[in-house]
């Protein structure tokens, strides 16, 4: 049973209307939506939900590697401007086993409300060229059972392809934990924060959650566009 | 005593009859017994009158003061005649006193004991063999009965700090005497059984030492004034000050204006230093000289004041503690004023975080052996009381470490040292929910100061707890005498281009046990100069 629920507007339609046409008045590029996520055990609302997986590193004969992980954050709806909306991480598991890791990943989407909207939490930001044999097995027999919609999708998060990826990802990271400009919640969970504190090149926790935030800072993707499509033409 | 039918009524005759009766030898027992208990009160007296010995005014003044005072620590540089004069006071103490138990120890090896203290006693027996003829002498052990005896008790170098506090433990008679040499190399656990001796009877204790470090149980004894401290010092030596060889084997005029010209050097007249590193040449010595080692003569000494610069020369000359060296890690005065901070903080308000701070845990986890766990909190400026256990394995202590971790408020994370066995706390913590990180105190640095880079992360850590003790105006330090003694111990230097504090196993010969409480404290300021360690992580984003 998920223990999140979506809420609409009652006016959602009407609402969103409004916004737009506010936002092409006052030449604003983003609307906020006319419904939301709350979790029915805090009561707390969220624009919207994503999850980042990043993979185990790799086994040496001088390390053991680092495990997987897997994590959801929130974007918290609250007293702030929906474009500097706090996040939050809602959950996290890790593992070096894969196929344990993606168990993990199939529950907490599960719990935290996958299929509530289409698409909602079944695209998760990740490197999507590893353990690609593992993943396609899984996501068979998970659309033998429930259909297309069951699949696990992985895409890659902004700048993933650069070499500097991971640097910019802890950059991103850095930017919401630094003192004075907080806008990230562990929300009581520990190994994303042993994690920073240790702080050892490509840790997978660091790049899951580090390439969600920067992701979501680069396209603030809780937001809607307010001019979408190609037929919105300049008057005049 | 039946005397037979023979007329008794004479002193003179019942005297005569008696000595008849008597063993040979025993009569002359009985007689110099008598006249040594005379001396019970004067064991300057016994030294010169009855062993025929010329003492010095400083063995004078420690003989003086194992009479009057129930501790007496000598603090003596090197050959002034503090073993010398040691075993003449348990000869004294022994001879002069009924039903008396003298104790010798020295620090290891057993050959201290065997050796020196013990090679000064068989003098004194191999020189006046009437004086203990009626006793059973053996080595290391001189008896007149199974209660009444000098003994020598070796101190094993090895096994547990109870095993060591036990052997000297459980030992009481009407007349009392340790006497320990080296007594600053003997560890702290022997005083804590000697003391629980201390409770009863006439019952004294002589403790010698060279001053090397000020720290131990024998400093802290001299700090506290439990103890009336004597010194002897190589410039008040008949040998130094009359130049002539008063005392064959004692230290020499010519070796201490060497020493004087190796170890100090002449005062600038601009130059301001501590008092304690200034030495002013006594009217006896100036103008003396004193051959090269490499040949050739020092020049006279002038009559001016001189800069001790060997540490040496303060122990191993003047029998005081040398004066803290300018590559001290934490100054005296920095530890000072923090213990000041925390009274009066404390006098304000009470044994608890300052309002607002959060908190690091840190904890240096024990080695094999005696070693201890040591587990401590650091909020800002002030340090919470330090918690220590021992004896469990690694699990039991990640458990202990996760109830100290979630009993202190406002702990946000805790670094726990991952050095061997420790290793396995850290994510023991971690599968708990606690914020851990294991701290590998060999890895490499994480930061460079000014002065340039470190050696090893641990020189990194040490470095950190000075500097947080130099600048921060808030920096406290609880009454942990443990810790105050750890602190003052560790100089660095930087002779091969990268700072490089005291090596523990150094720390560990000056302490005589681990410095686990600087540890834990240093382990506080793990996590710096990483990239997220300014960072903050907070559970929830208050809004904005």
């Amino acid at each position: 049973m998920p223990k999140i629920r979506k809420v609409t507007h009652e006016y959602a339609w009407e609402l969103r209307q409004a916004r737009l046409d506010e936002a092409a008045i006052t030449k604003q590029p983003l609307v906020e939506r006319p419904y939301w996520y709350e979790d029915t055990d805090t009561g707390k609302c969220f624009y919207d939900l994503y999850g980042g997986l990043a993979w185990p590193t790799e086994v040496t004969d001088k390390d053991d590697g680092r495990p997987g992980y897997v994590a959801i954050v929130g974007i918290v709806k609250g007293q702030r401007k929906p474009q500097d909306a706090a996040f939050h991480l809602c959950a996290e598991a890790e593992s070096k086993d894969i196929p344990t890791l993606l168990q993990h990943m199939l529950d907490l989407r599960s719990s935290w409300g996958f299929g509530l909207t289409p698409g909602f939490l079944q695209t998760w930001f990740g490197d999507p060229e590893r353990f690609i044999m593992t993943t396609a097995l899984l996501n068979e027999r998970l659309m033998q059972a429930g259909g297309d919609k069951q699949a696990i999708l992985i895409a890659p998060p902004d700048d993933f392809y650069s070499t500097k990826a991971f640097d910019h990802y802890v950059r991103s990271m850095h930017s919401v934990v630094v003192p004075g400009k907080v806008r990230f919640g562990f929300g009581g969970n520990e190994v994303l924060k042993n994690r920073l504190r240790e702080f050892k090149r490509d840790d997978p926790a660091v790049m899951a959650v580090g390439g969600l935030v920067h992701s979501l800072l680069s396209r603030t993707m809780w937001m809607d566009q307010s001019r979408s499509n190609c037929f919105n033409l300049q008057e005049g | 005593m039946n005397l037979g039918a023979q007329q008794t009524n004479s002193p003179d005759v019942f005297a005569a009859i008696l000595a008849s009766k008597m063993k040979p030898g025993a009569l002359t027992a009985m007689k110099s017994k008598q006249s040594y208990l005379q001396y019970r009160d004067d064991p300057v007296g016994f030294c010169e009158n009855i062993l025929g010995e010329t003492l010095t005014d400083d063995v004078v003044k420690m003989m003086e003061s194992v009479r009057d005072n129930l501790v007496t620590v000598a603090v003596s540089s090197n050959a002034t005649g503090k073993s010398h004069g040691g075993a003449r006071v348990a000869v004294w103490f022994y001879q002069c006193h009924e039903d008396c138990k003298v104790f010798t120890a020295a620090a290891p090896p057993y050959s201290n004991l065997k050796n020196i203290l013990w090679g000064e006693i068989g003098s004194v027996v191999a020189k006046h063999p009437d004086m203990f003829s009626s006793h059973v002498v053996t080595a290391l052990d001189i008896r007149r009965g199974p209660e009444d005896f000098l003994t020598g008790v070796s101190i094993p170098s090895s096994g547990t700090d109870k095993e060591r506090e036990a052997k000297f433990s459980g030992k009481h008679q009407k007349n009392m005497l340790f006497v320990l040499d080296e007594g600053d190399a003997i560890p702290d656990d022997v005083y804590a059984g000697i003391e629980s001796c201390m409770s009863g009877g006439h019952v004294r204790l002589l403790i010698f030492l060279n001053p090397r470090q000020a720290a131990g149980a024998v400093f802290r004894m001299q700090r506290d004034n439990t103890a009336h401290v004597v010194h002897l010092s190589a410039l008040r030596h008949p040998n130094v000050v009359t130049g002539k060889d008063v005392i064959p084997g004692a230290v020499t005029r010519e070796t201490t204006v060497r020493r004087i010209n190796e170890w100090t050097r002449p005062l600038n007249p601009d130059e301001k230093i501590e008092k304690e590193s200034v030495f002013t040449v006594p009217y006896f010595l100036v103008g003396a000289t004193a051959p090269r080692q490499n040949g050739g003569f020092y020049d006279p000494l002038p009559a001016r004041k001189r800069k001790i610069i060997n540490p040496a020369f303060s122990y191993m000359v003047l029998g005081q503690y040398p004066a803290q060296g300018t590559n001290q890690l934490i100054s005296s005065e920095w530890i000072s004023r923090a213990r000041a901070r925390y009274d009066i903080y404390v006098l304000e308000h009470g044994e608890v975080p300052p309002v607002g701070t959060s908190g690091i845990m840190g904890q240096d986890c024990a080695e094999m052996g005696d070693d201890l766990n040591v587990a401590v909190g650091r909020y800002g400026g002030y340090l919470t009381s330090f918690t220590t256990w021992g004896g469990v394995d690694t699990i039991e202590t990640g458990s202990r470490a996760i109830d100290w971790y979630n009993s202190h408020a406002r702990i946000t994370s805790a670094n726990v040292d991952a050095t061997g066995i420790g290793a396995g706390v850290a994510p023991h913590m971690q599968l708990a929910g606690c914020v851990a990180m294991g701290v590998k105190v060999a890895q490499k640095p994480t930061i460079k100061t000014d002065m340039g880079d470190f050696r090893l992360l641990r020189d990194q850590l040490l470095w950190s707890v000075r500097e947080w003790l130099r600048t921060d105006p808030s920096a406290m330090l609880p009454p942990n005498e443990e810790l105050l003694e750890e602190l003052a111990v560790p100089t660095y230097d930087t002779d091969s281009g990268k700072i490089e504090v005291m090596k523990k196993p150094d720390m560990k010969e000056v302490l005589k046990r681990s410095p686990n409480h600087l540890d834990a404290l240093a382990m506080t300021f793990a996590g710096g100069g990483t990239f997220f360690s300014d960072c903050m992580y907070s559970d929830e984003v208050a809004d904005a």
